[in-house]
């Protein structure tokens, strides 16, 4: 910090540089920098109305939300969540780490038909495939199951697509050496790739879950019972049209919605944001 | 590495399971079932075609004495806070009274009743017991899975059955069937700022006589510098509030064609473009309008009765709830509505058919009115002087004899039909259109819809 | 010779077999199902009634069908060319910080992805309310007049396209930044000798070289478009019943679809339109692919 190069620092081009960055940082916290100071001010206050430039009453803001979590349904849609998406998250682990082994290292007649039609899943809208879904997950009796909730979403596209990138960077030599040295088509994928392949794990983990937080129509179907009512579907039951909920309930529940997969974000952002930039460039 | 990560995985998993099962063996607060695991609700008989359905099961036999249970979807309001409380004391004292049915209250917004019953029409995964919508009453019914029971009323002592208003008992009377009895009840109402009103120089106990007299109140708010009212042609539920004030309107289909006339319709778009000066941009459905009502910025907020816990928060605020003015005086409008008990075809109809009897006789219902404030079906209940000294419900129950119904009950009656008010209303208002055209486009276009089924 | 092929090949379709049962089972069988439900007029519980075309037919002549691609296209025509606009912006603006900076914005123009859905939908229609919204305060403090983002059918649409950009243009920035991060320095170099200032430099240099990930990014979005759904449907209070707010101002295909399915319940005709949505999404992007080919033969 000592030899500032003040030309350089105060030239036009680098405060055009900051002055931008910085406009966009504030478009783009600003609207959760107001849900938090809408949830942190006192009752009864006008929600949306006058400007929320500060937080006025984090003592109000916590009452909020604790009132919303007492009521107990809501630390048991955390579990339910926590525990639909944990087991979705490690089914598209396997599964997909499996055949995107499989299609980034190896070739075989196929290949290229199987990996195109797995891949045109993704543009398919999940409307279509709702009722055939649910009808066939009924009739296994797998209603209000885990796995009702997380066995339809293990075949992941995206997924799929997303480890292939990265399998692609796993050496062929590596691989090559494996196998010379006796072990057997598993085993490398156990001991070699796996490991290799953690950062793809993280980052399809951590979209998983995102995924899987935000899932509203699929659970909405499966979970006919309290019991097992996602985050998602207990708060969209919090704010629909003719319901006697005030605002302050109905945002402390929004609040309590979306710390988790905000703060899975920010300890895991590093690999996500790495991952995605990886599969662009593959792409 | 990768051995670590499975048994952390593993663990994870068991552990996640250990504290699901912890957490639904005991009863929650807010959403309670009563006694289910999560594995419980399996379907005995679930066929794989699309053919007609199967009812749910959990134990067969209804008869007193082997145990059952019953399974009984209502709105997610009835099942937090106060009502919740409420309910859960209600089913408390039916399970005491009969001992061997046990029930499982399961909540959810009265949307995902509706497409829940769909969903589980196709699979058999069905409640024994349901609330629901009138205005959604046909879909459900349509699909086959609602239980005629009218054998079962009829069964039922006289002065049971002369609780309730006759027109909601009619409501759900479709040829010679009858599909559920009649449970809570709303009808919008208009919320007035007595702040605003008097700072614009209203005496508020003067009431509102008519449209024109509503009119220049609007008015004098505006010169005081406030707004009288939200906008409400975003909406065909907020038309029809205005609507409903027209004496002689019926929501009905008859031949397959509406009821309201464009004639009618028209007067309403007239009265909504004749306000508009005078109203806020923002429609009622947004967090804004009512902010302004509470900030003291705003006259006239029309709504339903669910509005009133969010005003009663706010500290200070001087208001009251009336009848929603009628185009000519001695008549009020505003749209009502209510909720139905529903029961499906299965083995244990009689159980649930008892619970929905004792949830909807007086003694329920006059707790429910009372404490609650909702308004519900049951005229004995709601005479009751407990129940009236309930402003609010004095008000809704005043209201549901005027104004019009949100739909034509158990008719064929899509609620897109609401689409066409609001698309043509808006261009009244804007001056796009005549209203006397867009109105004969509306219902035009509702005919259309209706023909479609 | 097909009996050595399957023992060679054997481990390699057998690492597959996980991933295509559930394929399979929860996706392929489903969407054929789906085709068929197309061809029958069905409400989910009385026996389907094979209609033929009919469904398709209905589809393409109701008047929704012609609104929801209307606002499908006017929405592709003001999104793709802003968002990609704007994600290489800040891609490239990015990408002039160095360190801690690079990582800081990086992460937090990404994070309105993040946050789910039904939230920030529910923050925009506060502060896109007509006169008291945030944005419309603004807009009036400057002189302008307050506009009715969410029920005007005029300007609904822009509504869409300003959260849907506010959500995804980080995401597609980050994708972009890698693609810039990877360009190697010596073009930027040999550029530098030939004393050209950064406009040049990311006119001439960047975009170019950007050009197969600015693809898939492009490609991704039209994808997403076609498909869109949450955010107009938050935006607009749609439900079962009623579909994109007054005259449709927000009505796009997959909202339609669902209020087909479960307002009107005609699975069949919801069936019906999936599959034509399905076959615009594949010619959009073939047709995509192909244009990316005759230009790089030029």
């Amino acid at each position: 910090m000592r030899n500032i190069n003040w030309k350089t620092v105060l030239s036009f081009g680098n405060i055009l540089k900051w002055v931008l960055a910085l406009a966009w940082l504030v478009i783009s916290i600003f609207p959760i920098y107001w849900l938090f100071n809408v949830v942190f001010s006192p009752p009864g206050m006008a929600a949306s109305l006058s400007p929320r430039l500060f937080p006025t009453s984090f003592s109000a803001g916590i009452t909020k939300i604790t009132q919303m979590a007492d009521t107990g349904s809501f630390l048991h849609a955390y579990v339910i969540t926590f525990y639909y998406a944990i087991v979705q998250i490690l089914g598209i682990l396997i599964i997909t780490s499996m055949a995107a082994y499989e299609f980034a290292l190896f070739k075989f007649p196929g290949k290229d038909v199987l990996f195109i039609i797995a891949i045109s899943a993704m543009m398919v809208p999940q409307a279509v495939t709702l009722i055939p879904l649910f009808r066939m997950v009924s009739s296994f009796h797998w209603v209000n199951t885990i796995q009702g909730l997380a066995f339809p979403g293990m075949a992941s596209a995206l997924s799929l697509f997303i480890m292939r990138q990265y399998m692609e960077d796993i050496p062929k030599d590596l691989i090559d050496a494996a196998s010379i040295d006796g072990a057997s088509h598993l085993g490398t994928f156990r001991y070699v790739a796996i490991p290799l392949a953690r950062n793809a794990m993280f980052t399809v983990g951590t979209l998983a879950f995102v995924f899987a937080w935000g899932n509203y129509l699929w659970p909405l179907l499966v979970s006919t019972s309290p019991n097992w009512y996602p985050v998602s579907v207990l708060t969209a039951g919090m704010s629909s049209a003719h319901t006697y909920n005030t605002i302050d309930q109905v945002i402390g529940a929004y609040f309590l919605a979306s710390i988790p997969p905000v703060l899975v974000y920010i300890f895991l952002q590093r690999f996500i944001i790495n991952s995605i930039a990886l599969t662009g460039i593959k792409g | 590495m990768n051995k670590k990560l499975f048994s952390v995985a593993a663990i994870l998993i068991v552990l996640s399971m250990v504290l699901t099962a912890c957490g639904s063996a005991a009863a929650t607060t807010a959403a309670a079932t009563e006694s289910t695991t999560a594995a419980a609700p399996t379907t005995a008989a679930a066929s794989t075609t699309a053919a007609a359905t199967t009812a749910p099961a959990s134990t067969t036999d209804a008869s007193a004495g082997a145990p059952v249970k019953i399974v009984y979807w209502t709105f997610s309001d009835y099942t937090a806070g106060a009502p919740g409380d409420m309910m859960k004391e209600f089913i408390n004292e039916f399970e005491a009274q009969n001992p061997n049915i046990t029930v499982e209250l399961v909540g959810k917004p009265d949307t995902d009743i509706e497409s829940g019953l769909i969903a589980g029409a196709s699979s058999g995964q069905l409640p024994d017991l349901f609330n629901l919508a009138y205005n959604a009453g046909e879909d459900v019914t349509s699909l086959g899975i609602v239980k005629d029971v009218s054998s079962m009323w009829n069964a039922m002592p006289e002065d049971y059955r002369q609780q309730f208003s006759p027109k909601a008992v009619q409501g759900l009377q479709v040829d010679d069937k009858m599909y559920g009895i009649p449970f809570t009840a709303y009808s919008a109402v208009l919320y007035r700022n007595l702040t605003v009103l008097k700072a614009a120089g209203i005496d508020p106990s003067a009431g509102i006589k008519d449209w024109n007299d509503w009119l220049s109140q609007m008015q004098k708010v505006q010169t005081a510098g406030y707004k009288a009212m939200g906008n409400y042609t975003g909406d065909g539920w907020f038309i029809m509030i205005f609507l409903g004030g027209i004496q002689g309107v019926q929501n009905d289909v008859v031949d397959g064609k509406t009821t309201i006339t464009a004639d009618q319709l028209a007067k309403a778009y007239d009265f909504l473009k004749s306000a508009s000066p005078f109203c806020t941009d923002a429609s009622p459905a947004d967090q804004a309008t009512s902010d302004l009502f509470t900030t003291n910025k705003l006259a006239f907020f029309p709504s339903g009765p669910w509005s009133d816990p969010t005003f009663k928060a706010v500290q200070g605020l001087d208001y009251d709830a009336v009848l929603i003015p009628g185009e000519t005086a001695d008549y009020a409008g505003g749209v009502h509505g209510g909720e139905f008990f529903g029961l499906t075809d299965g083995p244990n109809a009689e159980a649930a058919w008892k619970l929905a009897t004792f949830l909807a006789d007086k003694e329920q219902m006059i707790r429910f009115g009372a404490q609650l404030g909702r308004a519900n079906f049951n005229d004995a209940a709601m005479s009751d002087a407990s129940v009236q000294a309930n402003a609010l419900v004095a008000v809704t129950s005043k209201g549901a004899s005027m104004g019009m119904p949100d739909a034509a009950y158990f008719k064929p009656f899509p609620l897109k039909v609401r689409q066409p008010l609001t698309d043509y209303a808006i261009q009244v208002v804007k001056g796009s259109m005549t209203s006397e055209d867009a109105a004969q486009k509306a219902i035009d276009t509702i005919n259309d819809i209706l023909a479609s089924q | 010779m097909f009996r050595t092929l399957m023992r060679k090949n054997l481990k390699h379709y057998l690492m597959l077999v996980p991933f295509f049962v559930f394929f399979v089972l929860f996706f392929l069988w489903p969407i054929l199902y789906g085709l068929g439900m197309s061809l029958a007029k069905w409400n989910g519980v009385q026996p389907p009634v094979f209609v033929g075309f009919q469904n398709y037919i209905k589809v393409i002549h109701s008047s929704d069908f012609a609104l929801g691609m209307k606002n499908m296209v006017h929405f592709v025509l003001l999104a793709i060319p802003l968002g990609i606009g704007t994600a290489l912006g800040l891609a490239l603006l990015v990408a002039r910080f160095r360190g801690f900076w690079q990582s800081f914005f990086r992460a937090a123009y990404f994070l309105p992805f993040v946050i789910p859905i039904f939230l920030s939908a529910l923050i925009w229609r506060w502060l896109l309310t007509p006169e008291y919204g945030f944005i419309n305060v603004v807009l009036m403090k400057l002189g302008l007049q307050s506009i009715d983002w969410i029920s005007d059918p005029k300007y609904m649409i822009y509504a869409v396209v300003l959260v849907d950009l506010w959500r995804a243009a980080g995401f597609n920035m980050v994708l972009l930044l890698a693609g810039i991060k990877s360009i190697p320095e010596d073009y930027y170099e040999a550029a530098k000798v030939d004393g050209v200032n950064p406009w040049q430099e990311a006119i001439h240099i960047t975009i170019p070289l950007l050009e197969p990930i600015l693809f898939v990014v492009i490609v991704n979005a039209f994808i997403s478009t076609i498909q869109m759904f949450d955010v107009p449907w938050l935006l607009s209070r749609s439900d079962y019943n009623t579909q994109g707010g007054p005259l449709g101002g927000m009505l796009f295909p997959v909202m339609d679809i669902m209020g087909r399915a479960f307002g009107s319940i005609k699975f069949g005709e919801a069936a019906a339109y999936s599959v034509i949505l399905l076959l615009i999404c594949l010619v959009v992007t073939v047709l995509q692919f192909l244009v990316r080919r005759w230009h790089a033969q030029k």
